[in-house]
């Protein structure tokens, strides 16, 4: 009595492709020879296993879609024990009563979808192909929306900036002034130079870090007074 | 003593379940678009414990035909390695 059944195998993964198709083919034509007939040959590819099998991390599915005859499914699971390349195998009967001409549909149906597929992979090549030579006019767009984020972020950055720079700028200062105050008397004169032109240049507050320790510490009021700002907005 | 109406009024009335807890439906008897098969692992993953294991149809809600359905499906990805038996630490 012929009834559908579907057989999921995996393949050991480090074999080349056309030694796993040439197995495939292999199990395909035993179906054949013991009449049985193949719906559907499906090739799932390198997948990860949810746990090891003989020490492989990864397998390639194939499942086989076929109608036959129960000896066919002891012989070809005969030849899965035999076999070192076939990692696991599961058959899965699907349904006991088989109507041959509905199964005929089938399978032209699926060869038909192959088909499809195969010019639908081609098309979609073309379409790269097309894409990777069209891009000029996109870039054009980007280049018209880029201008409006500029102006809009920058608001919003400066004012984080503002709010942050003087707390750094001035707490600097106070390190370096006061370790050479302590340390080195002659360079007193050198090191704060620098340190000036950058103050002066962004804060005119800045200044009076160099001179004497006082006067740090009326910075650090004003810092704290920009704190107090920063916290009320 | 007389019973008279007012009683009743006064009476604590009767303790109420502290928690709501809703209703749970089965998945595949809410929406029949869902199949359980076992070449379809992502499905049959919500099903399981963190642990692996299968869970139980107190917790998620399945009804009784899906459960063993679903067992089965779950027990048969887990030969073909597309769920693990047992998840590690």
């Amino acid at each position: 009595m012929l009834r559908r059944y579907e057989t999921i195998f995996i393949v050991r993964s480090d074999l080349q492709s056309d030694e796993t198709n040439s197995l495939i083919d292999r199990y395909a034509g035993i179906i054949a020879s013991l009449d049985g007939k193949t719906i559907k040959v499906e090739n799932w590819g390198k997948r990860r296993l949810a746990y090891r099998i003989e020490k492989m991390q990864d397998g390639v599915y194939v499942r086989i879609d076929f109608v036959a005859l129960h000896k066919v499914v002891i012989e070809i699971e005969r030849n899965f024990k035999i076999d070192d390349n076939v990692l696991r195998f599961q058959t899965v009967k699907l349904s006991d009563k088989v109507d041959m001409e509905e199964i005929e549909r089938e399978i032209e149906s699926a060869l038909k979808k192959e088909e499809e597929r195969k010019k639908e992979e081609q098309r979609k090549e073309e379409l790269e192909k097309e894409e990777e030579v069209v891009p000029d006019p996109v870039v054009s767009e980007v280049v018209a929306e880029e201008p409006e984020k500029e102006e809009v972020i920058p608001e919003a950055v400066v004012s984080e900036v503002v709010a942050e720079e003087p707390e750094k700028e001035e707490v600097i200062p106070e390190a370096v002034v006061s370790e050479v105050v302590a340390e080195e008397p002659e360079k007193e004169g050198v090191i704060p130079e620098a340190a000036v032109s950058e103050v002066v240049a962004e804060e005119p507050d800045g200044k009076e870090a160099e001179t004497d320790d006082e006067e740090v510490v009326q910075e650090t009021s004003s810092v704290e007074a920009d704190e107090k700002k920063a916290e009320e907005e | 003593m007389a019973y008279t109406p007012n009683d009743r009024a006064k009476r604590p009335s009767r303790p109420r379940p502290k928690f709501f807890h809703k209703r749970k439906v089965c998945r595949f008897c809410v929406d029949s678009d869902i199949k359980i098969d076992y070449k379809n692992p992502a499905i049959l993953r919500g099903f399981l414990t963190e642990r692996g294991k299968i869970m139980p149809r107190r917790i998620t809600g399945t009804c009784a035909k899906h459960q063993r359905a679903l067992a089965v499906a779950i027990k048969r990805a887990r030969t073909l390695a597309l769920l693990p038996y047992v998840t590690a630490n």
